[in-house]
């Protein structure tokens, strides 16, 4: 008895370690597939992890104040005090340049997100209940007809410039291409046996578009989400760089490659850093949406 | 068939509606009062009454649209602010600048694309077929202007072998025009030939998997007959779809370009009218390029209809 008492609690966590164990030699094992199979999924999550961490931590990693205007100092070459040079009125490009990346980030995930829970609800709502879709789809396909930038700049010029409002113009600018994905979904998971089963036990509405349909529409639109993020990261920084997106007091990539263009003959830094970064962001962001969709969403492969 | 055609063309009507709504709604939200920025800081108050009264201002919404429908079937998109002159006079004026970007993009795109995108999906998965994926990826990455940017620096700034900027009618110096158009054509270029390259290797992939392909090979034809004449020929329709789509695309894209390489297109118009805040003419242009678009998407649905004998309808 005695024995047994003070044993019991041994295995208990015997056992609690080698499940622990197991579950990290799984892990290891899906990461170590996913490895061989997508080795750029890795480059495209590192890439982004560097962005974020930049963005994150701005505050610790600024060598000068990315406002300061410095005349004197205008158009220097990179260097150790200022390693990405400074701008035609003195400022430190490398600080602009990372707090930059905040905008640029932020806009990019919260379009991302955003469109990605409207377009579920919209799709879900539309896919299903057919009077509904058709009214819904045209002012959709209407949306879709008017082409991003210049809806986007139209919007923006209505609300004003400011983040909020540019992240709400992209947002009404690509949801509708997101709730098209959905829809197309949710019209063939409707027909599907297991939903059909669902209906002849007898489950209401709400259970069989949230339980048995809505599941099988995330892959895709987790899929759509990095898509819709990586191309609001481009249009906002196009719509800054045409002075029609967030304020110009506030350094974002777009602004800075605008007021760089005047000055690229002499300081082709001041555009090429933030450009260059622009790139990476979007690269990043396109490369672990291409994975995730093979990983995911194998249907999806064929559209692009 | 003609049925098909019918029901398409009218399925597109309630969209066109759609579009003309949303723009026509927005800028009236945006709008102010043209009435005040027509007659100037100090008009009095009678005069933008008069002034109102004539655009016709001072009626219901409702019926500032249905005029506004009603003189868009006619052609007539109203008159700019600034300049008094109408909106589809100025957006004719700058359609050929556009018109001719657009040409060179797709010039520059489909030789290049088009092979790429075969001989990546005829070497499927192996260092080939990555290659051409990463540099696709790349130019589905690089931002336009940035783009635009680099090469004005390269090979304008440093190697001198275009101009910067600017633009040259074709009636003045055809030889400079063309000159003039290679920068900015490149650069937009880039996206559509990343693009087409990979919708041209996804749908080769799959004609490459077809049991036809494997006959002709079978039956000991060369591997350049078996990719063109028979895998080209059934991938050329959504191949089309790409470029009928990138066309549409291309006039909208191209406000970027132009504002970099500062050539006065459609793209700059709208711009410049939204720098002004000139309202008619921002809402004619959009809806008109939103027309194309619309257009296109049809033309491109009908040509599925007409070129592919195994859709029926």
């Amino acid at each position: 008895m005695q024995e047994n008492k003070t044993q019991a609690p041994i295995r208990v966590a015997v056992e609690e370690r080698e499940a622990w164990s197991a579950r990290r030699k799984a892990i290891g094992k899906g990461l170590r597939r996913l490895w061989r199979r997508h080795p750029l999924m890795f480059v495209g999550i590192f890439i982004m992890l560097c962005m974020a961490a930049m963005a994150i931590f701005a505050p610790l990693l600024f060598t000068a104040d990315p406002l300061k205007v410095d005349p004197p100092n205008r158009l220097l070459t990179p260097s150790a005090d200022h390693w990405f040079g400074t701008d035609f009125v003195g400022r430190d490009v490398w600080s602009r340049a990372i707090y930059g990346a905040r905008i640029s980030l932020a806009v990019g995930a919260a379009v991302g997100s955003i469109s990605a829970i409207l377009a579920a609800l919209i799709g879900l709502f539309a896919g299903y209940w057919r009077p509904f879709d058709n009214v819904i789809m045209r002012v959709m396909d209407g949306i879709m007809s008017i082409p991003d930038i210049l809806l986007a700049i139209a919007l923006v010029s209505i609300v004003g410039g400011s983040i909020q409002n540019v992240i709400f113009a992209l947002t009404f600018v690509v949801t509708p291409r997101a709730v098209r994905v959905v829809r197309s979904q949710v019209l063939s998971l409707k027909e599907a046996v297991y939903v059909e089963a669902a209906r002849s036990i007898g489950a209401k509405m709400p259970r069989i578009v949230f339980i048995h349909i809505f599941p099988g529409t995330i892959a895709s639109v987790i899929v759509i989400a990095t898509i819709i993020g990586a191309s609001a990261i481009v249009v906002e920084a196009v719509l800054s760089f045409l002075g029609a997106g967030t304020p110009p007091e506030i350094p974002s990539w777009g602004t800075m490659m605008a007021e760089g263009r005047r000055t690229i003959s002499q300081a082709m830094w001041v555009v090429g850093f933030p450009g260059m970064f622009l790139t990476l962001t979007v690269l990043s962001v396109n490369i672990i949406g291409d994975n995730l969709r093979d990983i995911l969403d194998p249907k999806l492969r064929r559209s692009g | 068939m003609q049925r098909y055609i019918l029901q398409r063309v009218l399925a597109s009507i309630p969209v066109l509606f759609v579009v003309v709504v949303i723009i026509f709604g927005l800028l009236h939200i945006a709008g102010g009062d043209p009435a005040a920025i027509i007659a100037g800081k100090d008009a009095p108050q009678w005069q933008i009454e008069a002034i109102r009264h004539e655009l016709g201002l001072d009626r219901p919404l409702y019926a500032q649209l249905g005029l506004y429908l009603k003189n868009l079937i006619k052609g007539d998109l109203g008159k700019s602010i600034n300049s008094k002159i109408p909106v589809i006079h100025l957006i004719k004026q700058r359609l050929v600048p556009t018109l001719s970007l657009a040409v060179m993009v797709e010039l520059l795109t489909l030789p290049i694309a088009i092979p790429l995108g075969v001989i990546a999906a005829w070497k499927a998965n192996t260092w080939i077929d990555r290659s051409i994926m990463v540099f696709a990826s790349l130019g589905f990455s690089v931002p336009v202007f940035f783009l635009g940017f680099i090469l004005i620096w390269v090979f304008a700034l440093q190697l001198s072998w275009f101009p910067a900027a600017g633009y040259v009618p074709p009636t003045e110096d055809v030889g400079r025009y063309l000159h003039r158009l290679v920068l900015p054509g490149l650069s937009t270029a880039i996206l559509f030939w990343a693009f087409l390259t990979r919708m041209t290797r996804a749908t080769m992939i799959e004609v490459l998997r077809e049991d036809y392909i494997r006959t002709a090979r079978s039956k000991g034809l060369g591997e350049r007959s078996v990719l063109v004449r028979h895998a080209l020929k059934n991938a050329a329709l959504p191949i089309a779809t790409v470029v009928g789509w990138g066309i549409a695309e291309l006039l909208a894209g191209l406000v970027v370009t132009e504002q970099v390489f500062a050539v006065p297109g459609v793209g700059r118009l709208i711009v410049d009218s939204i720098v002004r805040r000139d309202y008619p003419v921002i809402q004619g242009a959009m809806i008109l390029v939103s027309l194309v678009q619309v257009f296109m998407n049809l033309v491109v649905d009908l040509s599925y209809a007409l070129f592919d004998p195994r859709i029926k309808y």
